[in-house]
């Protein structure tokens, strides 16, 4: 059995390492420390099984995964440090996980269980049921968000990129989006630009001040819970004690 | 229940002392004439004391009436106005009455008109004591709403207090947990003990340590070093650690586990996302009577995202030392974080310094 080992943390991949040891059927192909690596060798050594661990500073395990064809993937025994949802989400799909620190008799059945996989050739079966689960896991909802915005001036109509938003200001009826040394006025209201701007990327830091956090280079905590914020271009704003638990959230 | 006990006796001193020192002046303003007019100038000044005394009875009932249902003042004021007028009313008259008969006159209509001079004047104390009670209220009132406000700010505070307890991140946790058990699976059993070693002093810190507490800075850094070394097992040849620690910083009282949070922070979301890691330094200074401590990453900033589209960079350990350092420094302390645009993250933290007692310090 052609075993690949993926773990961002060298003692957590000699510890699985340590475990296959034991077992003289098993040949450890390689062990990467990246995801990037990951895919890399799953393609050019085609393991049976891969110890795959889920954080992984480039990518996460399941982007691994995902970006797999279905005739390179392998079986999988996910490793996981502290995951409530994705471990749920392990059980609902019967895929095998292991929690670290690692338990040996834990380590020894999702072993067995992946040899039995392997040997019957149950993967059609197994693959499925990882896509479901990387289905479930979410891939990034990128369309739940508006990606760009249409302003009108005059004849015109202008596209602005909602990534090209450095911040929007309330404007009575109007927002006024910033993005360089452009702004753009666009019939809406603040909170209605909230939920259509994704908010891992922009902040609402104040009833008129949306701001995108990629363009923050400075953070000043003030007095009070407030915060002076200095954009990229020196423009600086000032958060709102209203939003302060929006703002502890993000930092 | 207790607290009316306590009001009864200082209601009742209240009403002697003052009645006893309106008692006193008239008596020195009756005794030049006390050789005139003897015995009818006390006779007036003793029944008109010791009546508008007893009407200040009533006029308490009603007061407290007023008060307990919460009137509006205008019409409280109009009231207790007209009470004084109609008990002020008794009280002349029988003042008026015991003069005459002092003198030995005729009570008629007319010699009783003398009376309403006196009825001026009692509505006048009447109104004065009524004054005095609505004002000792307020101000008690006042009183216990101020003390019931600076309660509810002690209560709040206790309980923002405990909220900031400060946590290590499970992740950490059970990763460390996970290299330790490699570590003993290996037969290393010094490596485990030492990791265990750190591991439960971290662990004593963050359950321990008073996060409102000020600590020496040296202590401070013990305990980033034992979190740093754990870090350094587990990153290996990713992670390197520069601290740059100015001698006389090392007494300086510094909120408990200050640094921890934003190392982990930097380690965290600067080093641990790149695959190549970073460097993270630490540096303290004296800046005239302030302390500085930087901490800074030379990893990826607050633009760089880990593949996933998902920022990379915060954590609750941020905005609990904001709140921490907003608690124990008020508005006399300074938190920059920065994200230069070649990437990395870095924070400063400047307090006022104050040193650790030069007695409890270890050698």
């Amino acid at each position: 059995m052609r075993v690949l080992i993926v773990d961002d943390e060298p003692l957590a991949r000699r510890g699985v390492r340590n475990r296959l040891k034991q077992h003289s059927d098993v040949e450890i192909v390689g062990e990467c420390a990246t995801g990037r690596a990951a895919i890399a060798a799953i393609r050019a050594q085609s393991p049976n099984l891969v110890f795959l661990d889920i954080q992984m500073p480039d990518m996460s395990g399941f982007e691994v995964l995902r970006s797999l064809n279905p005739n390179e993937m392998p079986a999988v025994i996910f490793l996981t440090a502290y995951d409530k949802y994705t471990l749920e989400a392990f059980g609902v799909h019967a895929l095998d996980y292991l929690l670290k620190p690692i338990d040996d008799s834990r380590f020894e059945s999702a072993l067995k269980h992946a040899r039995l996989q392997i040997e019957s050739r149950a993967f059609p079966d197994l693959e499925r049921r990882i896509r479901e689960l990387l289905k479930a896991a979410g891939a990034p909802q990128l369309d739940r968000y508006e990606t760009r915005f249409s302003v009108r001036t005059g004849q015109k109509i202008v596209v602005v990129l909602a990534n090209d938003i450095d911040w929007i200001e309330a404007c009575g009826d109007y927002v006024n989006l910033h993005a360089g040394n452009r702004t753009h006025l666009l019939r809406q209201t603040m909170n209605k630009m909230e939920s259509q701007l994704d908010p891992t990327r922009f902040l609402r830091i104040h009833r008129s001040t949306i701001v995108q956090t990629s363009r923050i280079r400075e953070l000043v905590a003030l007095d009070n819970r407030e915060f002076l914020l200095r954009l990229a271009d020196g423009k600086e704003l000032k958060t709102s004690r209203s939003y302060s638990d929006r703002i502890d959230k993000w930092l | 229940m207790f607290r009316n006990l306590e009001r009864v006796p200082q209601f009742w001193v209240l009403q002697l002392v003052g009645w006893g020192a309106y008692t006193s002046i008239v008596s020195i303003g009756v005794a030049p004439h006390l050789r005139k007019s003897g015995i009818v100038i006390v006779a007036f000044e003793a029944v008109f004391v010791f009546s508008t005394f007893a009407a200040s009875f009533p006029l308490h009932l009603v007061c407290r009436r007023l008060w307990r249902k919460n009137t509006p003042w205008p019409s409280a004021m109009f009231r207790a106005v007209l009470t004084s007028g109609l008990l002020a009313l008794p009280c002349a008259i029988a003042a008026r009455l015991a003069e005459l008969v002092a003198l030995r006159q005729p009570i008629t209509w007319t010699s009783m008109q003398a009376a309403f001079e006196g009825v001026l004047y009692a509505t006048f104390i009447f109104i004065s004591w009524s004054g005095l009670y609505f004002s000792i209220k307020h101000y008690q009132a006042l009183q216990t709403e101020r003390e019931r406000v600076l309660e509810a700010e002690a209560l709040a505070r206790q309980a923002r207090l405990q909220a900031l307890r400060y946590q290590l991140n499970p992740h950490f946790l059970f990763n460390t947990l996970n290299s330790i058990s490699t570590l003993v699976s290996e037969g290393d059993s010094t490596g485990a003990k030492e990791m265990l070693t750190q591991l439960a002093g971290l662990l004593r810190s963050t359950l321990e340590e008073d996060v409102l507490q000020e600590i020496p800075l040296r202590r401070e850094i013990g305990v980033a070093q034992e979190y740093l070394a754990i870090e350094k097992a587990r990153l290996g040849e990713r992670l390197n650690v520069e601290l740059t620690i100015s001698p006389e910083t090392l007494e300086v009282l510094v909120p408990a586990l200050l640094l921890q949070p934003l190392i982990e922070n930097a380690i965290r979301h600067g080093i641990v996302p790149r695959p190549e890691g970073g460097t993270v330094r630490v540096e303290t200074c004296l800046v005239g009577e302030r302390f500085r401590v930087n901490v800074s990453d030379d990893g990826v900033g607050d633009q760089s995202s880990n593949g996933q589209g998902e920022r990379t960079r915060g954590g609750i350990g941020l905005a609990n030392t904001i709140e921490r350092l907003r608690v124990l420094y008020g508005a006399d302390h300074r938190l920059v974080v920065n994200w230069p645009a070649e990437g990395g993250c870095r924070i400063e933290v400047e307090f006022p310094v104050t040193l650790s007692n030069p007695d409890d310090r270890e050698k």
